[in-house]
C-alpha cells in the first residue's frame, strides 16, 4: 500500500520530483567529485612510497619521518643491511629536475629519484629493461611521462640540473618504463645513486663531495610479522636514525593529513547540506499534504502507512538522484584529461555513494514526524 | 436488514477543553438511524454538527455517553481498532480535500478496496459501475484536477460507498457546489444510501438539501432541538429557503424547542457555509 502510494505520488509528479533528483545528483557530483579528488591528490603525493617493495623506511633521528629533510649518510645502508632480520636495504635519494623537451615543448618536471641497483627502491620496468650498471648513464621513466612526452625505449632525454648557478644539462638513455609512479605530485625518473648524486641540483658546495648522501633507506624483511620487532632493533642497533612503516611515511609528508583533513571536511559539509537541503525540501512538501495526510488518516489508512509512503518516496528520489550524479560524473571522468588529479577507488566511491543513499532518510526524518503527527480531524477542517 | 438500527448514540457529550475555556460542544445526544434510512443534520454555526460526526467517524473519543455502530462500542476500541474499523464499516464525505490529487478518479475509488485488502479486477469492476452510476463513466482516468467541484464530490461518494460501509457520513457535501450540482449530488447520494441499506448521515447548511433526506434533526448549541420526521414537514422546510418563515408555516411539534427568537438568530444564514 504504501509503495503504491508512494510511487503514484512519484510518478505523478515526475517534473517535480525530477528536478528535485537533479538537486541530489548535483550534490552527489560534488561529493564524488571530492572523494575522488581526494584519492587523486594522496596518491599523486605517495604513490611512490606506497607502491613500494619494501615494509619500512629508516630516516635521520629527528625529521619525524620527512624524505625531504632527512640525510643518511652511505655507510648507514651497511649497517641497516647487517641488523638480524632485514632481508635488503637499499638507500633512496629524492631530488627534483626537469626534462627538456624538443623546441616548442615545455620541459616536464620530475621527481628525481636514485636507488641501488638490484636493491628495494626500484620499480619493476613494464617495458623494457630494469637498471643494471652503476655507472651506465640509463634512467627508467613513469609511463605518464612517456605519454605525455611521448618517450620510448632507447630514445634519449635530456635533463636539467642547476648547479651552483650554473644549468647544467645531462643526457640519459631511457631503458624501462615503470608504471605510474607519482611522488610529490610529479611523476618520477629513476637513475642510480651514484648517477643521482652526479647529477641531482645541489649548493655549490657540495658538487665535489667525494661521500654519497641519501635521503632514506628502504627495508625489506625476512619476517613480514617481524615489523614492530624490527622497528624497535634498527635504531637499536645503529645510531642517530628512526624508522616507520611505509603509510606512516606518506602520513608524514608535509602537508598530507592537512590536505586530507580539508578534503574530508569539504565532504562532510555536502554532506550536511545534502541532508538539509533534502530535509527542507520534503519538509515543505508535507507540510503542503497536510490536509491530504489527515483525509488519508480519516478514510482509514494506518499510520505506518502514511510514514511508510513518505519514506519510501524519498528513497525513490535519492537513489534515482545518486544514480543520476554517478552517472553523470563517470562522463566526466571519461572526458577529463589524466593531468586531473582524480582517482576512484571501490571503497572511496563505495564510501560516498553509500553516505549519499542515507541523505535522502536523514533528511526525511523530519517530514515522517510531521507526517506521523497529522490528525486526521484535520480533514473536517477542526 | 431494513428497519435494524445501525447507528445510536446514547447520551453522547463531547466537551472540548482548550486552555481552560470548556465548551460543551454535544450534550447528551441521543440519536438513531436504522438501516436504509438517511439522515439530515442542520443547525447554526458551532451547534456541534461536525464534532458529532466526527465522533461517529471515530475520529473524536465521546466524553461521555456511548456511540454503538453495528453494536459495537465505538468508545471500547483502542486507537488501532478504531482505525481499522473506519476503513471497514464507515464512508466518509467531507466538505472539500476530500481527494489524493495524484491518484485518478478510479484509483482514488479503488483505493478504499485497496485499503481493505481488496485487489484485483472484481474491485476495479466495482468501482467502474459505482462511478459509472454516478456519471462519470468518461472521466475515471482523470485525476482531481481536471475534474470540476460536482465530479470531485461524485467521486467523493463512490469512495464512501464502494466497500459497501454500513455508515455513510457526509459533512456539507454540497458546501461547494451550485444548486443545480448540489440537487445532483445529493440526490444520486441517497438513492444509494437506499439501495445499499445503510444508514446515512449528512451535515448540511443548505436546508433545500432535506428534501432528499428520511429525516431532519436539527442541533442547537450541542443539543437536539428538534426531529422532522413528516415528508410533509420535511418538504415544506427543504422549500424555504428563508428559515425564519418556518414557525409560521410549520406547526411545532412538541419535540421542537419553540424558541422563535432562538431560531431566528441562529437559523437565518441558511446558506452560510464555513
Ligand atoms: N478543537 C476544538 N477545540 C475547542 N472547541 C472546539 C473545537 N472544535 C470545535 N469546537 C467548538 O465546539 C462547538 C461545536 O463545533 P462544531 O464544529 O461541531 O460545530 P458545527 O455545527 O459543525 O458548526 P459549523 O456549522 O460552523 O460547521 C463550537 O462552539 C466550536 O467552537
Ligand atoms: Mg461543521
Amino acid at each position: 500500500m504504501s509503495i503504491y502510494l508512494s510511487l503514484k505520488e512519484v510518478w505523478r509528479n515526475k517534473g517535480r520530483f525530477f528536478l528535485f533528483s537533479m538537486v541530489i545528483a548535483l550534490i552527489a557530483v560534488l561529493v564524488l567529485f571530492t572523494a575522488g579528488l581526494g584519492e587523486g591528490l594522496a596518491s599523486a603525493n605517495k604513490e611512490y612510497l606506497e607502491k613500494l617493495d619494501a615494509t619500512l623506511l629508516v630516516f635521520q633521528e629527528g625529521t619525524d619521518y620527512s624524505t625531504i629533510e632527512s640525510r643518511l649518510d652511505y655507510q648507514k645502508v651497511k649497517r641497516v643491511q647487517r641488523v638480524d632480520g632485514v632481508a635488503a636495504a637499499g638507500p633512496i635519494g629524492f631530488s627534483n629536475l626537469e626534462i627538456v623537451l624538443d623546441e616548442g615543448l615545455d620541459s616536464v618536471d620530475v621527481s628525481f629519484i636514485g636507488v641501488e641497483v638490484g636493491k628495494p627502491g626500484l620499480p619493476a620496468p613494464i617495458i623494457g629493461e630494469t637498471i643494471r650498471s652503476r655507472q651506465s648513464k640509463v634512467v627508467m621513466i613513469d609511463q605518464r611521462i612517456a605519454e605525455t612526452a611521448n618517450i620510448g625505449i632507447g630514445d634519449y632525454i635530456t635533463v636539467k640540473s642547476t648547479q651552483g648557478t650554473d644549468d647544467k644539462f645531462y643526457d640519459l638513455r631511457v631503458t624501462g618504463i615503470s608504471d605510474g609512479q607519482q611522488y610529490f605530485f610529479q611523476p618520477s625518473i629513476f637513475v642510480s645513486l651514484a648517477i643521482w648524486d652526479k647529477y641531482r641540483p645541489k649548493a655549490d658546495a657540495n658538487i665535489y663531495s667525494s661521500r654519497p648522501v641519501t635521503n632514506v633507506i628502504a627495508v625489506q624483511l625476512e619476517d613480514p610479522n617481524a615489523v614492530e620487532n624490527i622497528t624497535q632493533l634498527i635504531p637499536a642497533m645503529v645510531k642517530d636514525v628512526e624508522v616507520s612503516d611505509i603509510k606512516t611515511a606518506y602520513e608524514s609528508a608535509p602537508g598530507y593529513s592537512a590536505q586530507q583533513n580539508t578534503l574530508n571536511t569539504m565532504k562532510a559539509f555536502t554532506f550536511l547540506i545534502g541532508v538539509l537541503v533534502i530535509g527542507g525540501f520534503f519538509q515543505i512538501q508535507t507540510l503542503q499534504k497536510v490536509p491530504q495526510i489527515g483525509m488519508l488518516k480519516a478514510i482509514g489508512t494506518p499510520n505506518p502507512v502514511v510514514a511508510v509512503a513518505s519514506i519510501l518516496q524519498i528513497i525513490f528520489v535519492t537513489i534515482f538522484g545518486v544514480a543520476l550524479g554517478g552517472l553523470a560524473v563517470l562522463g566526466l571522468v571519461l572526458g577529463m584529461p589524466s593531468s586531473v588529479p582524480i582517482l576512484f577507488t571501490g571503497t572511496s566511491v563505495l564510501i560516498a555513494v553509500g553516505s549519499l543513499l542515507l541523505i535522502g532518510p536523514l533528511g526525511g526524518l523530519v517530514s515522517i514526524r510531521v507526517a506521523l503527527k497529522v490528525e486526521p480531524l484535520t480533514a473536517l477542517g477542526m | 436488514m431494513k428497519n435494524e438500527i445501525i447507528l445510536e448514540t446514547k447520551n453522547a457529550s463531547k466537551i472540548y477543553d482548550s486552555n481552560g475555556l470548556v465548551v460543551k460542544a454535544v450534550d447528551e445526544v441521543n440519536l438513531q438511524v436504522k438501516a436504509g434510512e438517511f439522515l439530515g443534520l442542520v443547525g447554526p454555526s458551532g451547534s456541534g454538527k461536525t464534532t458529532m460526526l466526527a465522533m461517529l467517524a471515530t475520529l473524536l473519543r465521546e466524553t461521555e455517553g456511548s456511540l454503538l455502530i453495528d453494536g459495537q462500542d465505538l468508545g471500547s476500541m483502542s486507537d488501532t481498532q478504531r482505525t481499522k474499523f473506519r476503513r471497514e464499516k464507515i464512508g466518509f464525505t467531507f466538505q472539500s480535500n476530500n481527494l489524493v490529487p495524484y491518484l485518478t478518479a478510479l484509483e482514488n475509488v479503488e483505493l478504499m478496496l485497496k485499503l481493505n485488502k481488496k485487489n484485483g479486477r472484481k474491485s476495479r469492476e466495482k468501482a467502474i459501475s459505482l462511478l459509472t452510476r454516478l456519471g462519470l463513466a468518461d472521466r475515471m482516468d482523470n485525476l482531481p484536477a481536471q475534474l470540476s467541484g460536482g465530479q470531485q464530490q461524485r467521486v467523493a461518494i463512490a469512495r464512501s460507498l464502494i466497500h459497501d460501509p454500513s455508515v455513510v457520513l457526509a459533512d456539507e457535501p454540497t458546501a461547494s457546489l451550485d444548486t443545480e450540482r448540489a440537487n445532483q449530488v445529493v440526490q444520486i447520494f441517497a438513492d444509494l444510501i437506499h439501495e445499499g441499506n445503510r444508514a446515512g448521515i449528512m451535515v448540511t447548511h443548505d436546508l433545500r438539501m432535506c428534501k432528499y433526506v428520511d429525516k431532519v434533526v436539527q442541533m442547537v448549541d450541542g443539543k437536539i432541538a428538534r426531529v422532522i420526521t413528516n415528508r410533509d414537514e420535511i418538504n415544506l422546510l427543504a422549500g424555504t429557503s428563508e428559515f425564519d418563515k418556518l414557525p409560521k408555516k410549520a406547526p411545532v411539534k412538541e419535540e421542537a424547542l419553540p424558541v422563535t427568537g432562538l431560531f431566528k438568530a441562529n437559523l437565518s444564514p441558511a446558506f452560510v457555509g464555513n
